[in-house]
């Protein structure tokens, strides 16, 4: 087993890529590594001419998929937004590694991200000695995406500056990178487009501008709908995380992990499932992506100090850490959910005993 | 030369295309066209120009107008364009499906044994017509046939029959107009096949089939040399298609059941009946996309977006150019991922999403509701609609010389005025009807006086409203009779909804409507013992009896209704009022005040005394909730049925040191329920309940403040500073003893001066007005 700790997705699922790329049967843009059908297989998984079975990565609407694919065919930039913990950040990387088979040209968008991370910086020693000059240049991924035809990809584009959001404009209309200081300018190749990423409920977010805004097309993605796929989502994951953590634990019974998200979706959305009673709401969003995170804990917390098999104690701790946030508030939710939901349900008192040690 | 068998999709826009160059290609002699006999006559008139589409065809049953039958038709629908092409190039036309005698009469044994024949809808998305309109029959779930289209449209990787149908048939080319009908056919023969379940399919459809057959032989036998076309739901066709003894067929037709049918007539209809949205069951969904696709036939989906961009922008949305380009972009190239040759609504809702929405799709509702279904509606001309019921509606507005715009309009009438008095009755009609032609404005004390003021609005919904309901009668009278009569036997109604009706009917001067409503809650009444039900039903009908002679109406039996009423609440009132449930506790307290309120109203001495018998016995039971114990008390003080030692009597009694806190507290809440004024102005009230006080011990006192406090803060503020200075007032007018009053009228009070006092002040007022005890001049 190599030492990494997580491989890029053109790596870990070069297998895949490399059978849709032989079973190819439609046009393929210039610069791009399979037909526009073909990455859309990729991303929902499905069965190939020749038999392999490519598992799915995005499960959902499928048209969802479609229109974000359809948008990068049409060169125009795709704007993945939406709740913290829907799978943006992974579908623009899967996206990234099924065009363009490189899903490491990124930038990552913090309020303390500059002009310099997006367009292009300088090698202040060479550029003080020489003055300006190409070599003085530093390159950025966008500048190496539009020189190479590839995917960039943005994360948390509303988090950057306002001003340096901007800098993106000319970029996205005229696909063109002007370059002042040296009088020439870097113009994008085939298969250049723009993959970023949003959260629409975060603080400290800067509204992207109109004009910005139009440049985009953008594609909200949904919690997922029902309880049967958020266990699916949540179940395949936590078997990638195992078998790469080679944690010695037992694969987590479906019971388990639906319990998991059974807790996250009502304490959500404010009801039971069965609709009968209203609950409060804490503070967090208790996405998907928390949930699989609490049942990769418990699952580390069985297999290193537990008896191996996935309990109510183990995910407990993991639970309680995702609902609770704000310690004061939180906890009100959380015990009055406990007290009026969980103690009374069938087989789940031990969820509730395990409960009564933390808090 | 063999018979040309064309199978359409109902309402397909370019199923309608290919069937008119079909048509002109063959050049026919005789067309078949899948609708029931009795249509014949209604066809000649499709090209008259004041005949705009969306219309319907329409027919019932004589005896029993629900069973009625429509068949929309938009201009995009292949039989429209059928019969047009009929009209212009005078080519012979015979409707050739079942009539609608045999129908409707089928409808009828159905729904006589629904039981029996669960899923036998005769309705899936192929068909327009054969729906029961009222009873939504087209509801029940589609059958197997269309779901068969369905597996074809899985197999092509689409979601269903009409998301197949509208990308590989409706919005293909092709240069030969015939090869789309032969592939059709070719499918729909696979399908009929292989679903065996379907060969047998429903006994409607094989009736239906087998006479469509008997009319082909006919025809066939009729013109052996000319050209036929037969033109028929693309299901059918194989049915056709079959050799069929024509024993069996026979077989199948012989004894058919019949009803008596009323001619069919051309209606008015409506996009928005058309679409699915109206739960009007197989329609289309979006009648307005599928009207411009026909307009546009070459648009590529700009001419759409513009559209829609134009609606959103009407709306407020900043939606520019670059938009609709990019819009387009990703539409069309969507279409290439999904392998279809043209962007089609999916397509186009998806790319106004993304582009325009940002991602969020609530712009689509609008856009839905302006475009994609559309707000069209047809016109029939005057004299070719044959139904009375609106005729009836078109000259009661000649008669009372209302007229009608698409703005709203303010109308101020005076009952006192006949022609007034009547158009009152006429809003009050449609109101009960259903229409929303006009609605009353509230104004303040309009109960009792002659002054109404209505909005009218009218739009074309109102037309097909009354269309739909034209079952009901000919007359817009006679219609809303029967309407009320069917809402009043259909639902099992309280009777306070009843007198809420009753109330709008005799409005609506409806003699034997009332009737039968004053029967409905006679009998109700008899036999009910839901207090709060009939509690709530006595203001309706006090006020009908109180303000009848507003409209010089008998409400004679009303009256009656009222009396018996009465003597029912009174016999089972305290009952109802011992340990209520405590949902249900605070409407029933709301209840007594409007209730006495019209005890007042009617001033009839019978009404009163069962009311004050009701009372007094609710205030003298101690079970009775306190909440009522106190109000009922209160209202006993009201009528001067008790006096003011009496009130303090029963306060002493209530707050006896063995009553629970909560008790107390709720016969105080009880008590003082609105008395604010009446404090401050009914001083013997206000005496009973400050002797009271006065009398409490200290313990007792203690005990009672808290809940007294809460019982006074239910007062605002103003009220209670008034309450207190009036308190105080009396305090420091007070003699020692604690029951003395104040009078209020001006003139004497007795003050009690202390004389010495009074002299040792006087040398020093003398000095101010500068007179001597014994000087009398002035300064």
């Amino acid at each position: 087993m190599s030492s990494i700790l997580r491989a890029h997705a053109e790596q870990q699922y070069a297998e895949e890529l490399d059978a849709l790329k032989r079973n190819e049967k439609n046009a393929v843009p210039d610069n791009w590594q399979m037909s526009p059908q073909s990455v859309v297989t990729y991303l929902m998984g499905g069965k190939l001419k020749d038999g392999f079975e490519v598992s799915p990565k995005y499960i959902g609407n499928r048209r969802l998929m479609e229109i974000a694919v359809a948008t990068l065919l049409t060169d125009r930039a795709l704007l993945l937004y939406g709740l913290p913990g829907t799978a943006k950040s992974w579908v623009s990387e899967h996206l990234a590694a099924a065009i363009s088979g490189d899903s490491t040209l990124i930038v990552q968008g913090t309020a303390g991200t500059g002009e310099e991370s997006i367009r292009y910086g300088w090698n202040y020693a060479r550029l003080l000695a020489e003055g300006p000059s190409e070599k003085a240049l530093v390159e950025t991924p966008v500048m190496k995406a539009m020189r190479l035809g590839k995917s960039v990809r943005i994360e948390e584009l509303t988090r950057i500056g306002s001003d340096v959001q901007d800098s993106l404009i000319t970029i996205l209309s005229e696909k063109a990178l002007p370059i002042p200081e040296l009088n020439t300018e870097v113009q994008a190749v085939r298969g250049f487009n723009v993959i970023a990423t949003a959260n629409n409920r975060d603080k400290g977010v800067n509204e992207l501008s109109s004009a910005l805004k139009r440049r985009f097309n953008t594609v909200i993605l949904p919690l997922p709908d029902s309880v049967d796929e958020e266990v699916d989502i949540v179940r395949r994951r936590v078997s990638d995380f195992s078998s790469a953590m080679n944690i010695p634990a037992e694969k987590p019974a479906a019971e388990e992990i639906r319990r998991v998200v059974t807790i996250f979706r009502e304490l959500r959305q404010g009801l039971t499932e069965d609709g009968k009673t209203k609950l409060k709401q804490p503070s967090g969003t208790l996405s998907t992506a928390e949930a699989i995170s609490v049942v990769n804990n418990g699952l580390t917390m069985a297999g290193y100090f537990g008896d191996g098999a996935l309990h109510a104690s183990d995910l407990m701790s993991g639970i309680v850490g995702a609902v609770v946030k704000d310690p004061v508030q939180d906890k009100i939710v959380w015990q009055e959910y406990m007290e009026s939901v969980v103690k009374h349900r069938d087989g789940w008192s031990d969820l509730y005993r395990a409960q009564r040690d933390i808090i | 030369m063999p018979t040309c068998l064309l199978g359409i999709r109902h309402h397909g826009y370019g199923t309608a295309r290919r069937l008119v160059e079909a048509l002109e290609a063959l050049n026919p002699d005789l067309i078949l066209l899948e609708g029931p006999a009795e249509t014949a006559p209604l066809m000649p008139h499709v090209d008259n120009p004041e005949l705009v589409p969306p219309v319907a065809m329409m027919g019932f049953e004589a005896a029993n107008p629900k069973n009625a039958s429509f068949y929309p038709l938009a201009e995009f629908s292949p039989e429209w364009q059928t019969m047009l092409f009929a009209k212009s190039h005078s080519v012979e036309i015979r409707p050739f499906d079942l009539p609608l005698a045999h129908m409707l009469a089928l409808h009828k044994e159905e729904s006589d044994d629904k039981d029996d024949k669960p899923a036998e809808a005769e309705s899936d998305n192929e068909e327009s017509g054969g729906d029961n309109a009222e009873e939504g029959r087209g509801d029940d779930a589609p059958t197997a046939i269309g779901d068969s289209f369905d597996s074809l449209a899985c197999l092509d990787g689409m979601a269903d029959t009409d998301e197949w149908w509208d990308a590989r048939v409706e919005a293909t080319h092709s240069d030969d107009p015939l090869d789309m009908f032969l592939a059709i056919e070719e499918a729909v023969t696979a399908l009929r096949l292989s679903s065996d379940s379907l060969t047998t399919s429903s006994r409607e459809f094989a009736i239906r089939e087998a006479w469509m057959r008997r009319c082909l032989r006919e025809a066939e036998k009729d013109c052996p040399d000319g050209t036929i076309v037969v033109v028929c739901g693309a299901w059918h066709v194989p049915a056709l298609r079959a050799k069929v003894k024509v024993k069996d067929d026979n077989d199948l037709l012989r004894g058919l059941p019949k009803v008596k049918m009323t001619e069919m007539t051309w209606v008015p209809w409506a996009f928005s009946r058309l679409s699915m949205y109206s739960g009007y069951g197989a329609g289309i969904v979006s009648p307005g996309f599928y009207q411009h696709q026909w307009d546009n036939p070459s648009d590529d989906g700009s001419l759409w977006l513009s559209h829609v961009a134009r609606v959103l922008r009407d709306n407020g949305n900043d939606i520019s150019v670059a938009h609709v380009i990019e819009a387009l972009n990703l539409a069309k190239s969507l279409a290439a991922l999904r392998g279809i040759s043209r962007p089609g609504l999916a397509e186009f809702d998806e790319a106004v999403t993304t582009v325009m929405g940002f991602g969020d799709d609530t712009l689509l509702s609008l856009v839905r509701k302006k475009l994609t279904i559309g707000t069209v509606y047809g016109s029939v001309p005057d004299d070719m609609t044959n139904v009375p019921l609106l005729a009836d509606f078109y000259a009661q507005l000649k008669r009372l010389k209302i007229s009608l715009s698409e703005q709203d309009k303010q109308l101020t009438l005076d009952l006192r005025t006949d022609l007034h008095l009547q158009r009152s009755i006429f809003f009050n009609r449609c109101q009960l009807f259903g229409l929303d032609l006009a609605s009353r404005e509230e104004i303040a004390n309009a109960a009792g006086t002659f002054k109404e003021v209505w909005t009218l609005h009218y739009s074309p919904e109102i037309a097909i409203r009354m269309v739909e309901r034209a079952a009901y009668g000919n007359t817009l009278e006679t219609a809303c009779t029967s309407f009320v009569s069917a809402v009043c036997l259909a639902s099992d109604s309280d009777i306070a909804s009843l007198a809420d009706l009753l109330e709008s009917v005799m409005a609506a001067d409806l003699p034997s409507a009332v009737d039968t409503l004053t029967a409905c809650i006679d009998s109700l009444a008899a036999t009910s013992s839901d207090f709060v039900d009939m509690m709530k039903a006595v203001p309706h009908l006090a006020r009908i009896v109180r303000y009848g002679t507003v409209r010089n109406q008998d409400y004679s039996s009303v009256r009656r209704m009222l009396d018996v009423l009465f003597a029912r609440i009174n016999a089972g009132g305290v009952k109802a009022c011992i340990n209520p449930e405590v949902d249900s506790v605070d409407a029933m307290f709301d209840l007594f005040s409007p209730v006495d309120y019209s005890v007042s109203i009617l001033d009839d001495e019978d009404i009163t005394s069962e009311w004050l018998d009701l009372l007094s016995r609710l205030s003298s039971t101690d079970e009775v909730y306190p909440l009522i114990l106190g109000y009922s008390s209160r209202l006993l003080y009201n009528h001067h049925s008790i006096d003011t030692s009496e009130v303090s009597r029963r306060l002493s009694v209530a707050s006896s040191v063995g009553t629970p806190p909560l008790d107390l507290a709720l016969f105080l809440d009880g008590f003082l329920y609105g008395s604010a004024s009446t404090l401050l102005i009914d001083d013997d009230l206000f005496d009973a309940v400050n002797s009271w006080l006065h009398s409490l011990s200290d313990e007792d006192y203690t005990y009672v403040l808290p809940v007294l406090r809460r019982s006074f803060h239910r007062f605002s503020s103003p009220e209670r500073r008034r309450i207190g200075e009036k308190a105080k007032s009396l305090l420091s007018s007070s003699s020692l003893s604690s029951s003395s009053r104040v009078s209020s009228s001006a003139g004497s009070s007795e003050w009690n001066v202390c004389h010495d006092s009074a002299a040792a002040v006087l040398p020093l007022i003398e000095l101010f007005f500068g007179t001597s005890p014994s000087n009398n001049s002035q300064s």
